[in-house]
């Protein structure tokens, strides 16, 4: 149940007065209870009270979409400006932030082309008042409605999917294109990268990680809470961006200075700790550092998994917004099971039994081998790619080209790792085992003996993982992270496995709360109600 | 120019939202050339021309894709070869040039030191298998031959994978693995790696793995301060 939210308008102030001396809401078919509340909302901006803003935000507008846009628009913008009164730019830009946003989430099939092409125009006006001002603009939004806003900017999908274009939407993409404005790269990148300088965010983090006072790298700009926000969420919108144009190496060097520790700023908005846990590690993935990525993946599916019952509590977001979270919690799953079957490695009990619930034959298919299992699941994993240069105004879908290609450049990486879970199968069955012998169990003649240690080396190099650019990781000593390693000294593999006692202690904690748990409601239960 | 100034220069030219700047492409392009030449490497150079080729794809040239290839090939075990690979766009890997390299960067990256030193020296013999990458092996040869130090560079690989995995090496088996490498050149690499020479020469000890790589058991520990909680919180069993 969504609970409405009640306006305070008992003040008397004079947008108030010239609302009502000027406006008859029920005549241009806007209820009265959304004339309040947008007179409201705009104040509240106005007053940069934040928590009010995120009430607004996040249940009012979904709630009133429910009781009076369920199957049509909310106002245009020039009834909202006769509502609000003149003068008050910021609002209406972002009114239509909200405006479209909506748009968007109501049409499974994507809003209009013309929509699309104004939402993008929308944002492009937000940004410049925001860079091009001389001072920073007073203003303050709550981090999830900052999030939102970098996220959807930086969401551009649109042009090289021609499946879903209309006849007359292809001659509007050919006139936009000639004018070059709309979803180009260029524009994206540019006011994403303009964020990050006019916020100095990265300067202050690298500052802040350095144990500096980041005001001191900082001008007015860069200490404004606004700014650096909106820099520090730009940083993860770049991320991901560069992700989906394939560029891992710069994705991971834009949020070096981002410290995935429980007090970062992303914590605070879901889908942005989210968003960042799954594209660094999915560029670790595409980078090989499989172990990495399993972090990563691991970290992000506990969070998920913890805060799951109180996303679930929060009805009216679904209406409003594209489950990012639910989406995002498969894919992880299919990602971190690549990883295990290339690197096993030993990870937290409720994740790894929910995986070989989900994942187990799949990931019994990739470690004999099965090159099509890790393609499934690499594109059942992967984001959905951008390419930045094609434009398509007919025929086929041509966003899936460089799906393709990033499917293909990954299974190449594979293929060369391939025999390591066959080694592995070997390798468990033994404490001590002659390199001649194992090329035998193989069918590796003499002549190609050489080439076979190529494999023992391979597999040495992945768990050692020589690939990563940092220094070696520091994993804690007493618990090595795979359960089975080795060295050759001369002729000889020397072969030592791990094994790890069950954690039953954990099982029982986790029993025993929820026993005090079931008590605790039976005790509040009265009996004799239910009695007939 | 040397690659020094056209390094510095250049990244001063590529920073922030300039790296997209599709007119760095010229002097990009010779520095590249220039870490051909005098052995010399910089990734965010390599990856930045890439990008810029896909962006502006008027540009594209494929001989500098081949070089930067070549390139991110002598810093194995660095994954810059699989990052550049990401960003090739599909219809560009018609080229059999490109193809090849391709293929000795999979033998490469599966560590399959013995098929590229052959292929190296000229005696690789291609299998009748259809499949087969390297029908013309004399090919290689010619594509790495420009490319100042690559073999060192492998060896350098070579020498870092041997590292993790052996504790001891015969020097026959070591001197293999580098191309039959002289002694005095095995002797030199061993010495840039601290191995040991033992046996009059015939064994090198490598690293002590044996003290790290041991089979163990581990049990759970549950700290009290864990259950404290737990324990303290006072809870009596439900009656009726």
């Amino acid at each position: 149940m969504s609970r409405r939210v009640e306006f305070d308008l008992s003040h008397e102030d004079p947008t108030e007065r010239r609302r009502t001396n000027t406006f008859n809401g029920d005549e241009e078919g806007v209820p009265n209870e959304v004339a309040d509340y947008l007179v409201y909302f705009s104040r509240m901006i106005d007053e940069q009270n934040v928590p009010e803003i995120l009430t607004l935000y996040d249940q009012a507008f979904p709630d009133l979409t429910e009781r009076f846009f369920r199957d049509r628009m909310w106002p245009e913008e020039n009834i909202v400006e006769r509502i609000i009164g003149p003068g008050n730019k910021l609002f209406i830009i972002l009114y239509k932030e909200l405006f479209y946003r909506q748009l968007y989430a109501r049409n499974a099939r994507g809003p209009l082309l013309v929509h699309r092409y104004e939402s993008f125009m929308n944002y492009q006006e937000l940004f410049s008042e925001l860079l091009s001002s001389k001072d920073p603009i007073p203003l303050s939004l709550p981090n999830v409605w900052l999030w939102d806003i970098i996220d959807e900017f930086a969401f551009c999908l649109y042009k090289a999917n021609p499946g879903k274009r209309n006849a007359d939407e292809v001659e509007d993409l050919i006139n936009i294109e000639e004018n070059q404005n709309a979803w180009n790269i260029y524009p994206v990148l540019n006011i994403l990268y303009s964020l990050l300088s006019k916020s100095q965010i990265v300067e202050q983090l690298k500052a802040l990680k350095e144990k500096r006072n980041p005001d001191s790298v900082a001008d007015e700009f860069g200490q404004s809470d606004l700014y650096f926000k909106l820099g520090y969420f730009a940083l993860i919108g770049l991320l991901r961006t560069h992700v989906l144009l394939g560029d891992y190496h710069q994705a991971l060097k834009t949020v070096q200075y981002v410290d995935i520790d429980p007090k970062g700023i992303y914590n605070t908005v879901p889908t942005c700790l989210v968003t960042l846990h799954y594209f660094v590690g999915f560029s670790h993935l595409m980078m090989r550092n499989y172990g990495e990525a399993t972090k990563m993946f691991v970290n992000c599916l506990l969070y998920i998994q913890r805060t799951k019952s109180v996303q679930s509590q929060q009805p009216s977001k679904k209406n409003f917004q594209y489950d990012v979270i639910g989406k995002t919690w498969d894919q992880l799953f299919y990602l971190l099971a690549i990883c295990l079957a290339v690197q096993p490695q030993r990870i937290d009990e409720s994740i790894a039994s929910q995986l070989s619930e989900r994942c187990g034959e799949r990931m019994m298919h990739m470690a004999n081998g099965n090159i099509d299992e890790f393609r499934n699941a690499f594109s059942t994993g992967c984001p959905k790619f951008l390419s930045p240069t094609t434009v398509v105004y007919e025929g086929v879908n041509q966003s899936k080209e460089p799906l393709l290609r990033q499917t293909q450049s990954f299974l190449e990486g594979i293929e060369s790792q391939m025999a390591l879970p066959v080694l592995r199968g070997y390798l468990k069955l033994y404490t001590t085992l002659p390199t001649k012998k194992l090329a035998s169990f193989m069918d590796v003649d003499d002549e190609h003996y050489d080439s076979f240690l190529g494999k023992l080396l391979t597999y040495k190099m992945i768990v050692n993982e020589l690939g990563k650019e940092a220094g070696p990781s520091t994993v804690d000593d007493d618990e090595p992270q795979t359960d089975i390693d080795f060295y050759v000294d001369r002729d000889m593999i020397n072969i030592a496995d791990t094994k790890v006692a069950r954690h039953v202690g954990e099982h029982f904690l986790r029993h025993i709360q929820k026993l005090h748990e079931v008590q605790d409601v039976l005790k509040r239960l009265d009996l004799n109600a239910q009695k007939p | 120019m040397s690659f020094e100034r056209l390094q510095r220069d250049l990244h001063e030219a590529i920073e922030g939202v300039n790296r997209y700047n599709p007119e760095n492409v010229a002097d990009l392009a010779s520095c590249v050339q220039a870490m051909v030449t005098e052995n010399k490497y910089d990734k965010d150079i390599v990856l930045t021309i890439l990008k810029l080729y896909q962006l502006n794809p008027e540009k594209y040239d494929e001989a500098v894709v081949r070089q930067v290839l070549l390139k991110t090939l002598m810093v194995l075990p660095s994954s810059d070869f699989a990052l550049a690979k990401c960003l090739i766009d599909t219809n560009r890997l018609g080229s059999q040039e490109l193809r090849r390299i391709f293929d000795l960067g999979a033998v490469l990256e599966s560590c399959n030191f013995a098929v590229f030193w052959k292929l190296v020296k000229g005696t690789y013999k291609p299998t009748t298998n259809p499949n087969e990458p390297f029908k013309v092996p004399g090919e290689i040869a010619k594509i790495i031959k420009p490319m100042v130090g690559f073999e060192d560079a492998i060896r350098h690989y070579a020498c870092r994978v041997i590292s993790v995995t052996f504790q001891n090496i015969e020097k026959k088996l070591l001197s293999r693995l580098l191309g039959n490498a002289s002694d005095k050149e095995v002797t030199a690499l061993a010495k840039k790696f601290k191995w040991e020479t033992k046996e009059n020469g015939e064994v090198f000890f490598v690293d002590n793995h044996e003290d790290k790589i041991k089979t163990r058991n581990i049990d759970e520990k549950i700290q009290f301060s864990h259950v404290a909680d737990l324990l303290t919180s006072n809870v009596p069993p439900l009656t009726f």
